[in-house]
């Protein structure tokens, strides 16, 4: 079978026209062996593996959403151990300086004060809770759980794209994945040592425990879900079952005398940690919006008064907003008094004139983003654009520049890909996942999400994105780790 | 025994409720496409009155708009209806759906055997409920598949589950369903099998009460105990107050009274335990005596009132807190 190799940008698995790298020697080898219609059998086998499963996510557009099957493509990604640990760091650099920066500008806001980014931006961002400053919350941890979207530019390097510190999703997947993919090709594994990634459920209990308000032995953690209807309900549900704890939404809990409880067969019982993934705004009509239907009344005050710990905090957002991300490298400097290690992607920002003016007049050479947007809603990819699409965006553009962002079309690395009997390249990102506890821990894999559709640079799951499993290479005991 | 949330009880409490409803209802049409067959050339007035009776065991059905008397157009009717009827409640398409949607509310509590045989379950019929404007499938095909998908999700059940909160609130379920069906299917199918009148056709009554029987999975288990014979006050009697056939009013409440004791051990007897509890009483001490009032169908309306209570008290109790 032939390998197509990507025509621009890196390719993850080819170094010359269709050469494998060294690390993907192995696989290609064992790949060489299937023939077409075995690779079919074994696709089917996975897609109704998938579909019984029901590891599904929802599509909004009708009334109760449609659930779908997140598209698996079985050609693993291979990262060697040397690469992720460069990754590794930068994102516990990066962490860090996040949960610094959260802890300042919900405290003393210094950072603002001394000048490192501009205080109007911070406090005209949606996500800034105004109400929450002045409330620490235990161990001085804001966002427990990241996601952090890379991308490989032209010379392999991994950039940041941006980061998802409020409810990032998508590690249920990369557990699927693994799973799915070591029961319908367990060949692929045999000349590799891949590092697990069954333990993250244990993982993300442990620090959920760890943050538990002081004084709770055998704290009571929850996953707080909007409920069957929301997109990523399947992620809530499987890490609730993996972690061996209650999935509750927003009407199993009641709050009295500023403490937590829910709704058992044998009464109220109080609850200490939620991981939450109702956003900000829904999760307490009492604090933020009043006719939220799915959130917890009261929650917010309990979580000030120290007697439940909400997971990631309420105000988290405003450190993954895409407007604060082009100054994640001075603040870095700032608190760390370190170089950022994870390198960015070159950013505009509208809401400063100049900058503003440069994006309108290049909206055909840039990628530009609603600041607080996601999913990839009100987005423009400029230069796959339709010139009456750039026209409609640059309408909207116009009405709120300060609302939006820019970067150059950065070219995503490609990755082999299964699609027609044939394997090709396709754009691929890496979502790594993060946890801030006691210690900071980099779960070893991620959700490679791969735009499935060919020329395609979105590899959103709504929009027509799949997935792939991510292997991260144990180290050789020969290797030298210094 | 840890407590566990309220919602995710009545979610696990009614998934068995219609699970097990489902392959009731199956196992109803899989009787009167028999006995259809078997009446057709006899008494076909008789097969269609079977058919025609489904709403008294399914109270609040819509049964097919269907006014001839062709036997075979209405038991085809029927059959469509209360298995993939649009816009019916009480079909099976539409059971295995709810449970399917009260077992996604609840996957944490359930194991991954049964997620999935619940999930592959509905995904079929799925297909089958699209592709039934068109009638191109068989539906007794269908039938017997759910049929056997279900007994798989119940082995599934029995197999994998952990004895905890949910598995007595499932089993509640389950039980409470068969035995309300149950208690249904008697009122309105056996107490005009009791009457003798002189011109008694044989053969017909006898197909009749074996099917009675059968749609409460019972012959065989009849038989062993009580041979051929069967007279039908007997067949009343083994299917309200025989203690080991997994169908009886009986075997279901002591199921559910085993699963309340365990709920309520040491935390004092409830409401529902004490309802549970004196319902069971009166069917293990009062045979005789409720026999002898000599009118099943009051019988068995007064069970179905004081097990509806049941349901009412345990959902107040437990699902509302």
């Amino acid at each position: 079978m032939d390998w197509k190799a990507a025509q621009a940008g890196f390719d993850e698995a080819l170094a010359g026209h269709d050469s494998p790298r060294s690390s993907y020697e192995p696989l290609f080898k064992t790949l060489q062996g299937f023939d077409v219609e075995e690779i079919a059998r074994r696709e089917q086998l996975q897609q109704v593996s998938l579909i019984n499963q029901g590891i599904t996510f929802t599509v909004y557009g009708r009334e109760e959403g449609v659930e779908r099957v997140f598209p698996f493509d079985f050609v693993p990604r291979v990262i060697s151990g040397a690469e992720w640990r460069e990754v590794e760091r930068g994102l516990m650099q990066r962490l860090e300086t996040i949960n610094l920066f959260l802890a300042d500008i919900y405290s003393d806001q210094k950072c603002l004060r001394d000048g490192v980014i501009p205080h109007d931006l911070v406090f005209e961002r949606g996500d800034f809770r105004r109400e929450i400053i002045g409330t620490r919350p235990r161990h001085g941890i804001y966002t427990h759980v990241v996601g952090t979207d890379l991308l490989r530019g032209d010379d392999g390097q991994f950039l940041v794209l941006e980061d998802n510190c409020r409810c990032p999703s998508g590690v249920s997947y990369v557990l699927e994945n693994r799973n799915l993919l070591s029961r319908v090709f367990p060949e692929l594994f045999s000349q590799y040592g891949v590092r697990p990634v069954e333990q993250y459920p244990q993982m993300l209990l442990d620090t959920l425990r760890f943050t538990a308000p002081r004084g709770r032995e055998n704290p009571t953690v929850a996953v707080l879900t909007p409920g069957v209807y929301n997109s990523a309900y399947f992620e809530h549900s499987f890490l609730a079952r993996e972690m061996g704890v209650p999935l509750v939404e927003g009407r199993d809990l009641i709050v009295e005398d500023d403490q937590v409880y829910m709704r058992t067969t044998r009464g109220k019982q109080r609850v200490d940690v939620i991981y939450r993934r109702i956003d900000d705004e829904y999760i307490d009509p009492v604090t933020f919006d009043p006719s939220s239907m799915l959130g917890v009344p009261g929650l917010i005050h309990a979580w000030q008064a120290g007697n439940v710990t909400i997971a990631n905090a309420p105000g988290a957002g405003v450190a993954d907003d895409k407007a604060i991300y082009p100054w994640v490298p001075d603040l870095v400097k700032y608190y760390l008094d370190e170089d950022i290690q994870l390198p960015q992607i070159k950013t505009w920002v509208g809401r400063r004139p100049d900058e503003a003016a440069y994006i309108r007049d290049h909206l055909p050479e840039l990628v530009v983003k609603l600041a607080g947007g996601a999913g990839g809603y009100g987005m423009l990819v400029g230069p796959t654009a339709t010139k009456a699409e750039i026209a409609d965006f640059s309408e909207a553009f116009d009405k709120d520049p300060g609302a939006y962002i820019a970067q150059p079309l950065v070219e995503f690395s490609s990755h082999p890909t299964y699609i027609d009997g044939e394997f090709v390249p396709r754009r691929v990102d890496l979502r790594p996942f993060a946890l801030c506890g006691e210690h900071t821990r980099i779960l070893p894999g991620g959700l490679t999400r791969v735009a499935l559709e060919e020329g395609s640079y979105v590899v959103n799951s709504s929009q027509g994105g799949g997935s792939k499993d991510t292997w991260i290479l144990a180290d050789p005991p020969s290797e030298d780790r210094a | 025994m840890r407590g566990m949330l309220s919602r995710a009880a009545e979610n696990i409490y009614w998934m068995g409720r219609y699970v097990e409803r489902s392959a009731e209802i199956c196992r109803m049409l899989q009787v009167g496409e028999q006995l259809t067959v078997e009446l057709r050339g006899l008494s076909p007035e008789m097969a269609c009155s079977f058919w025609r009776q489904l709403q008294d065991i399914y109270p609040g059905s819509i049964a097919p708009d269907i006014s001839g008397s062709d036997v075979d157009e209405v038991s085809l009717s029927y059959v469509w209806c209360y298995l993939v009827g649009p816009g019916n409640d009480l079909s099976v398409a539409s059971s295995i759906r709810r449970a399917r949607e009260n077992a996604r509310a609840v996957r944490e509590y359930l194991t991954r055997e049964v997620f999935e045989l619940i999930n592959e379950c509905w995904l079929q019929l799925d297909v089958d409920v699209r592709s039934a404007g068109s009638r191109q499938m068989a539906p007794d095909q269908v039938v017997s598949r759910v049929t056997r998908e279900v007994y798989g999700i119940s082995g599934a059940i029995d197999r994998t589950f952990i004895r905890d909160e949910a598995w007595l609130f499932l089993t509640m379920g389950m039980m409470f369903e068969r035995m309300y069906r149950g208690l249904l299917v008697i009122k309105h199918r056996l107490p005009i099998l009791l009457e003798h009148p002189a011109d008694i056709d044989i053969p017909i009554h006898h197909a009749r009460v074996r099917g009675v029987l059968r749609t409460l999975a019972s012959l065989e288990n009849y038989r062993r105990v009580y041979g051929a014979d069967l007279n039908p006050d007997q067949v009343a009697r083994f299917l309200v107050f025989d203690e080991h056939t997994p169908h009886s009013v009986r075997a279901c409440l002591g199921r559910m009274e085993q699963a309340i004791n365990i709920l309520e051990a040491g935390t004092g007897m409830s409401e529902a335990g004490r309802l549970i509890g004196r319902l069971s009483s009166r069917l293990r001490f009062e045979e005789n005596d409720l026999m002898a009032i000599d009118d099943l169908e009051a019988v068995c309306s007064e069970l179905v009132t004081s097990v509806t209570e049941v349901n009412d008290v345990l959902s107040h109790q437990y699902f509302t807190t």
